[in-house]
């Protein structure tokens, strides 16, 4: 007998719907608040600034902010900085993590378990931050530009995600080619990585954002003002304005690489450049980031 | 043919050697691939490992690694006694454990919600909102919280003015009682849609005739939640607090770096920028090794041990 289930709507259940709803547009208005708070901040002229008034638009908007950062020379070239390590680091990072994701993905080579073992066992230990530093130190790494992409060209846990991929590509594909007698690169560049296109651009667009918003290494390794990535620069402002006290701020105008115009308009100008490329990007990516954490299984 | 089956297992283990050669060398292009990111692992993975040995010598970075001298746990005993990491060490306890009893029920709940909604493009547009902030940085959402927090014309200072709840604006940042909230808050902010990804997916893989059968019983959407969909992300959720629970000494350097400032330390300061302030900023760099590798080692700890509880009462466990 089949059974047809009627969707009675409770009356209980539509007042849910409701809080639902409601709930879940404040949730969101939460989310994009900060954003649009910073929007606005950022094209309001700066004598309006400080006042404390709640400000959801401004009725005047200038560009002012925006012209300064845009012919800053150190703003600029933080900007190309950026955009070199997101590009280069991205590249390097899918190349070596395909170039051990498919090997470890045949199934019959030899040695294939000792050398999965070999990449996962620093997954649990790590050496910490000072080793790390030492090495690089001793590398030359120091205030070089190459810091940004070499230290991290390569990760474990990428490069499983695309191994097992591989691992569930059909074999048949693989094994007419080799019939037809395609070395094995052949394949790998030829047949392979076009259709492992999904992965390798969802791992690609990982990479993009990490190195998009990266900015530690920047802090502890660069010492030429000329090497410093976007992040970077936002990070100075934000240590200008995180010490309250009059005095601390007086004394930080005397250190080098202090912002000059760190008013809190230029601060959210720089800051809206930070996040115009991801926010542009993002929702007609958005499905790619989202698949990794599934091809991944679990991630924290 | 008195030796043959010594011939015949000589034969055999030859067969076999020139096979797994034969293979090797059929796919020696593989192993020059792979030889890269071998490279890589030995080079920025296993060598910092070696590194460690710096925690157990008082270490001169001229004498470099071999020259300095052994002074074998004294960098560890001063870690005991260092007043400034136990603090670092309560901090970071608290600010994990807090954050963890916050945000694991937050994201299950929230799962929940997103879960009810009918309309699928609201759904849609609401969880895409949703994982936003996951993609910003520490640096950039540091900035929206002092922006929002600032005494000078910050937003809720602006609304607890006008409502007359406060006389003057408060300087929450700088202020040791509101970091703790701050934390928490700016991590729902940050983390709860994007940690609702893994229930959601979860949800997604339950049996619907579970649904449907309940149904008939007479349940309605409320118990067909608690009683199917709940249980039905158990095992992920419990693999997700034991991967959480591992990891509970290392607060993210990132968030609390950006967010603290000196007046905040005592609350604030957790081992990661400990670590970063005594290795790199004092170059005390065999005390902040020791430390380095004191967290490595209680989290692997942790990891097997929720690992194993897991296991024995639940039969859900990663290793």
């Amino acid at each position: 007998m089949r059974t047809r289930t009627v969707l009675r709507k409770s009356i209980s259940g539509t007042i849910f719907d409701c809080f639902n709803a409601t709930f879940m547009i404040l949730f969101c208005i939460s989310i994009l608040f900060p954003f649009w708070d910073m929007i606005v901040l950022s094209f309001t002229p700066s004598d309006k600034v400080n006042t404390l008034s709640i400000k959801l638009w401004t009725d005047t908007w200038v560009i002012d902010s925006y012209k300064y950062i845009l012919s800053d020379t150190k703003i600029l070239t933080a900007m190309l900085v950026s955009i070199y390590r997101t590009v280069a680091g991205t590249l390097i990072h899918v190349v070596l993590v395909v170039f051990a994701a498919y090997p470890l993905s045949k199934t019959d080579i030899p040695y294939r378990k000792q050398m999965t073992i070999f990449f996962l066992i620093p997954m649990f230990f790590g050496g910490g931050l000072v080793p790390s530093y030492i090495i690089n130190r001793y590398l030359g790494f120091v205030d070089n530009l190459l810091v940004y992409i070499i230290p991290g060209a390569f990760s474990v846990y990428v490069m499983i995600i695309v191994r097992n991929y591989f691992m569930t590509m059909d074999k048949a594909i693989e094994e007419s080619a080799t019939i037809d007698g395609a070395s094995v690169l052949r394949i790998l560049f030829s047949i392979l990585i076009p259709l492992a296109k999904p992965v390798l651009a969802t791992i690609a667009l990982w990479q993009m954002v990490g190195q998009w918003n990266s900015w530690f290494d920047c802090l502890i390794y660069m010492r030429s003002e000329k090497k410093i990535v976007l992040q970077m620069i936002l990070r100075r402002m934000l240590d200008n304005t995180s010490m309250m006290p009059e005095e601390i701020r007086q004394y930080a105008e005397t250190q080098p690489g202090f912002i000059q115009f760190n008013s809190k308009t230029v601060q959210a100008a720089t800051t809206m450049l930070v996040v115009l490329p991801i926010i542009c990007v993002y929702p007609f990516l958005q499905k790619y980031f989202v698949k990794g954490i599934m091809l991944g299984g679990v991630k924290g | 043919m008195g030796n043959c089956a010594n011939n015949n297992i000589n034969k055999s283990s030859f067969f076999f050697h020139s096979e797994k050669l034969r293979k090797v060398k059929r796919m020696k292009y593989l192993y020059l691939l792979i030889l890269l990111p071998f490279l890589h692992q030995l080079i920025f993975s296993y060598a910092p490992l070696y590194g460690i040995i710096i925690s157990f010598k008082d270490f001169k970075f001229a004498r470099g690694i071999w020259g300095s001298e052994w002074n074998n746990f004294q960098n560890y005993k001063m870690l005991f006694e260092d007043s400034f990491f136990i603090r670092a060490f309560f901090n970071t306890l608290k600010l994990s454990i807090s954050s963890l009893a916050v945000s694991f029920p937050s994201t299950i709940i929230f799962a929940l919600l997103i879960n009810e909604i009918g309309k699928i493009k609201f759904k849609r547009i609401v969880q895409t909102i949703s994982y936003l902030p996951h993609f910003m940085s520490w640096v950039v959402i540091a900035t929206f919280i002092y922006q929002l927090l600032s005494p000078e014309n910050g937003f809720l200072n602006s609304v607890l003015l006008r409502l007359g709840a406060i006389s003057e604006p408060i300087y929450f940042m700088g202020l040791k009682r509101y970091f703790v909230p701050m934390y928490l808050i700016s991590g729902l902010w940050a983390g709860i849609g994007w940690g609702s990804i893994i229930y959601l997916s979860a949800i997604a893989g339950i049996d619907i005739s579970q649904y449907e059968s309940a149904q008939l019983d007479g349940a309605n959407r409320f118990h067909k939640a608690i009683y199917i969909t709940l249980p039905g992300i158990m095992p992920t959720a419990t693999v997700l607090l034991i991967l959480n629970l591992g990891s509970i000494l290392s607060v993210g350097f990132d968030r609390i770096f950006n967010l603290y400032n000196p007046l905040t330390y005592e609350v604030a300061d957790v081992i990661s920028t400990f670590v970063f302030r005594k290795g790199l900023m004092e170059a005390k760099y065999d005390y902040a090794a020791a430390v380095g590798l004191f967290q490595n080692i209680i989290g692997f700890t942790l990891v097997m041990m929720t690992n194993y509880f897991a296991r024995k009462f639940n039969d859900y466990a990663i290793v």
